[in-house]
């Protein structure tokens, strides 16, 4: 398939990239999704609304990968505001997913919300991508794609300069083709910023770092790198849905990991059943209130359409300029998220959502060695383990446009292996592990606490290698 | 909204509201008593905004003082503004009330074109302070004493500015002041009369003024005042009432008489057997009546969240102990203090308390030497508070330093310069003269003409050179003698102390 064929990128920069910058990136190119604040090239987070806008500044994530060298190589596709899991729901028309099956006569799917980045690296067509992973927007596509997709722990990448979805789930995330440049990237992100009072300080860095400093000791046989690592098998992912490649590959997955020394034990994370719901009420009444800015006032899509001349209010002109901003599914979560905010059903959605978010956290704690740097009560768990290893996706991705008739909320099922670690604000990565008898990248994910995102990456590339 | 009737049916009942409270409100006040609590929003003299790094001043020229957070921008981001905290917290401690460990932020959602973000940032659920109170009594000019305590005080920003009938058609907006820090200060339903509201919000002003927290300047904007009034009749619960809440009330005589015109109302509702609907209103001063803005049904829903941007706020102990050693003497007791140690009057403090600095500059002056505590006071009341205000000035910006005011007054007191004089140099010192008050004296060739030898031949040759005006004088027409000190007074370029010259310009036309 040709590269623009694909519309991974919706804009590329003229520049050439530049190779006399002494920093750790010198010489990168870098797709930057559409959501995240760059100078050059649009910011348009895929939306009607925000067709024509250029930001004015660009994001700390971005700045820093610039300051350490690297080029943003232009902006990549996704669906909009970060609402989808396929790259369809976009002004610029869906991405497609580099890899293809055996027989297939249609496309795939690159999987969402950061598809434009993944197909981008998957492709080739830039060396690291930046996403951004709300309830796996990074990791789904990563997966379907067959490239290392990286959500750190919330907090640990500014999120000054991402366009707000559910800002308290948000996160920058990384997509490469290898877990080392995934490293790299991350390395020169993850720093403390005053632009994001989200944003982990220093010295909540430095208290995680003593944490893991005093619960893991480092290895000692380098044959057997993980030996004295414990890897956790949640046993409430082992779903029904699950297809039988995704099953073969975490079977493989969890052999490997074993093979280099580590433990692997069965974990219950018994709030996970709850995950899904509890993530679609918290991220679309957050996305509802984020949303609310989008009233064509001050930048972005003004209707044309004059509201009747009786109306005292301004109300209408900002009904019709927010209908003709933003698409279908847009407006399908903001009412959503508008309506579970609403004095009357907030007792009976978010409220609960809230108090189910904090359990589904309490479980994590429960089964991870470290303690939880948040949470003061969190002490060391006795046998607990390092990390969980789970898959990314219940399959390999579909097809671009087969099932889409099919239930929304099928669609969101998807999600239900890559929300709980957001809901808790954990790092997770997804892995290729190999791919499907007829050819389709299939990914794991491993997930560790709280602020464990070193390790997790180190054990990352063990599966990988 | 409203039918014919319902229109004809108000504007009947509004009159019958001013009849009855020209005519026999009086007569029922023993029987209905008025529960009024208030809502003070008070604009923070922070340099910068809430939440962000730019300038508060939202009196710039027209979105000039815009950052991102501001505007809205995507993916811009709130920073507390640690300032804001740290005087919002003071206005606590003045009030005497608790500084919360933990205090967090909330949206509060509605769409309008002064509303940037589509929500305020405010708090809810886990205001700042609560607690705390102002006590009114006889320094108010009441016989009793009234305790309104303060539910609670909360951090917020403050809206954009929409500037309507500029431009035909068109709303213009401000940014300049989206984002400029409130604290929300919610008292308790504490109040029984309009003058006990006006009062408290008088002595909120000169408490937050105080402190340096605001300048309350109700015509800028700078303290708003919203107010909740319900009636009740002796024997029954004060908060028995169904209670209307009245918005931007921005005066303290707009203040009394909409408490008074809404009372009146809601006696004169129940008295004819209606109920009173619980509902927003505004007040017309010209006509003396409230009107209805908004009833329960329209109230919009603001769907509050908590705001995911901004961590939960945590304050130690230390930190509150570090804010409370910063802060100056509260009102009541430097009033008590100034005016036993210095013996001046309390109108006379409050005064000068107004202006911010102007009680620690008084006493630095007092510390310069021997002055007069009362002609110093009022030196500063008159003659520096006039210029301040002719310069558009505060006294901070104007840098009078201790000294030279000190030295002008103690040369007015030795009669080594007249006031006139002294008035003169006041407005070099303020326009930048940094030279000695001696120095100055001496470069202007100023001395008292206390040589009353020479004054009076300056006055007896000044009657031989204007015979008609001194027999006219003479002749009954006393006022004459202004026509004689004018020429004295000019004929000694001001050097001669007005009093004298009186004195012996009477002296010679009456001999």
């Amino acid at each position: 398939m040709s590269t623009a064929a694909l519309n991974a990128f919706v804009f590329r920069t003229s520049t050439s990239t530049s190779t006399d910058s002494p920093g750790p990136l010198n010489g990168w190119d870098v797709g930057v999704k559409l959501n995240i604040a760059t100078s050059a090239g649009p910011t348009t987070c895929a939306s009607g609304t925000l067709s024509n806008y250029r930001s004015p500044y660009a994001a700390t994530a971005v700045s820093l990968l610039e300051s350490a060298g690297a080029t943003v190589a232009g902006k990549t596709n996704m669906d909009e505001f970060g609402m989808g899991s396929k790259t369809i729901f976009s002004i610029h028309g869906p991405t497609l997913n580099p890899a293809t099956a055996e027989g297939d006569s249609e496309p795939r799917t690159a999987g969402g919300s950061s598809g434009g980045s993944a197909a981008a690296v998957a492709a080739g067509q830039c060396r690291v991508a930046l996403g951004s992973d709300t309830g796996g927007s990074v990791r789904l596509p990563a997966a379907w794609c067959g490239v290392v997709g990286f959500k750190p722990t919330y907090g640990r990448i500014s999120r000054h300069g991402l366009v707000s979805y559910g800002s308290s789930l948000d996160t920058v995330g990384v997509l490469a083709r290898t877990v080392d440049d995934i490293r790299s990237a991350f390395k020169v992100m993850s720093a403390p910023d005053v632009h994001d009072m989200t944003c982990m300080s220093q010295q909540l860095r430095d208290r995680i770092d003593r944490l893991v400093a005093q619960s893991r000791p480092p290895a000692k046989d380098p044959s057997r790198p993980l030996s004295g690592v414990r890897i956790g098998l949640p046993a409430e992912y082992w779903v029904d849905e699950l297809s039988t490649v995704t099953l073969d590959a975490w079977r493989s997955g969890a052999a490997r990991l074993a093979s280099l020394g580590a433990d692997i034990v069965s974990v219950s994370l018994p709030h996970t059943k709850s995950a899904l719901p509890v993530y679609y009420t918290i991220a679309l009444a957050e996305a509802s209130s984020n949303l609310a800015r989008y009233d064509g006032i001050r930048y972005g899509q003004r209707s044309d359409e004059q509201p009747p001349i009786n109306t005292t209010n301004a109300s209408q002109k900002y009904a019709n300029t927010r209908s003709e901003g933003f698409g279908d599914e847009v407006q399908r979560r903001i009412l959503l998220g508008t309506y579970v905010m609403t004095s009357a059903a907030c007792q009976h959605f978010y409220t609960p959502a809230q108090k189910l978010r904090r359990l589904i956290q309490h479980d994590f704690d429960a089964v991870f060695a470290l303690p939880n740097a948040m949470h003061p009560g969190s002490s060391p768990v006795k046998d607990g383990v390092d990390a969980i290893l789970f898959p990314t996706a219940i399959g390999p991705a579909p097809r671009l446009h087969g099932n889409n008739e099919g239930s929304r909320v099928e669609a969101y099922v998807n999600d239900v292996m890559t929300v709980p670690a957001s809901l808790a604000g954990l790092p997770a990565v997804s892995v290729p592990v190999g791919t499907s008898p007829d050819g389709l990248p299939v990914g794991l994910q491993l997930a560790a606490q709280y602020g464990d995102d070193a390790f997790l990456l180190e054990t990352a590339s063990r599966l990988a290698s | 909204m409203f039918s014919i009737q319902q229109i004809r049916a108000n504007s009947v009942l509004n009159s019958a509201c001013r009849t009855l409270r020209r005519r026999t409100y009086a007569a029922l006040a023993p029987k209905w008593n008025t529960t009024i609590g208030l809502e003070l929003h008070v604009q923070l003299s922070a340099k910068q905004k809430l939440f962000s790094p730019a300038s508060a001043k939202w009196d710039d020229p027209a979105n000039t003082n815009i950052d991102l957070a501001d505007a809205g921008i995507p993916g811009s981001l709130p920073r507390l503004n640690p300032e804001c905290v740290h005087l919002a917290t003071r206005a606590i401690l003045a009030l005497g009330g608790t500084v919360q460990p933990t205090s967090a932020f909330d949206r509060k959602h509605y769409f309008y074109a002064d509303q940037p973000l589509g929500y305020q940032i405010t708090q809810s659920t886990c205001p700042i302070g609560r607690g705390g109170q102002i006590e009114l009594g006889s320094a108010d000019g009441l016989s009793y004493t009234r305790r309104v305590r303060i539910h609670q005080l909360q951090l917020e920003q403050d809206t954009a500015k929409s500037i309507h009938d500029v431009y035909p058609g068109y709303v213009l907006s401000d940014l300049n002041r989206a984002g400029v820090a409130l604290v929300e200060i919610v008292s308790e339903a504490d109040m029984r009369t309009a003058d006990e509201a006006a009062h408290y919000v008088r002595r909120m002003q000169t408490l937050l003024r105080h402190i340096g927290v605001s300048n309350c300047n109700m015509e800028e904007g700078s303290l708003r005042c919203d107010v909740n009034v319900s009636v009740f009749q002796d024997g029954r619960d004060p908060l028995s009432g169904t209670r209307c809440e009245l918005k931007n009330l921005n005066s303290f005589k707009v203040i009394r008489g909409a408490i008074e015109a809404e009372a009146a109302r809601q006696i004169a509702l129940i008295e004819s057997g209606q109920t009173v609907d619980q509902e927003t209103r505004g007040y017309n001063a010209r006509t003396q009546t409230t009107f209805l803005q908004r009833s329960k049904e329209t109230a919009p829903d603001y769907r509050y969240m908590p705001e995911p941007d901004i961590p939960a706020v945590r304050i130690t102990k230390e930190w509150v102990d570090a804010v409370r050693k910063s802060m100056p003497e509260l009102p009541d007791q430097l009033i008590a203090r100034v005016s036993k140690h210095y013996g001046l009057a309390q109108d006379e403090i409050e005064t000068m308390m107004g202006e911010p600095g102007c009680i620690a500059l008084f006493e630095h002056v007092m510390a310069t030497g021997k002055h007069d505590a009362k002609r110093v006071a009022s030196w500063f009341t008159s003659e520096i508070f006039g210029q301040l205000a002719y310069r558009n000035q505060t006294l901070a910006d104007s840098q009078l330093s201790p000294q030279i005011l000190g030295d002008t007054l103690d040369a007015l007191a030795k009669d080594q310069i007249t006031s006139a004089q002294a008035k003169q140099l006041l407005i070099e010192i303020m326009d930048g003269d940094k030279r000695p008050v001696s120095e100055l004296i001496a470069s202007h060739g100023w001395r008292v003409m206390d040589d009353q030898s020479q004054l009076r031949s300056i006055i007896t040759a000044l009657l031989e050179k204007h015979p008609n005006e001194k027999a006219d004088y003479r002749a009954g027409n006393k006022r004459r003698m202004n026509f004689f000190v004018g020429k004295v007074m000019g004929a000694t370029k001001g050097q001669a102390k007005p009093q004298d010259v009186s004195r012996l310009v009477k002296e010679l036309l009456d001999s």
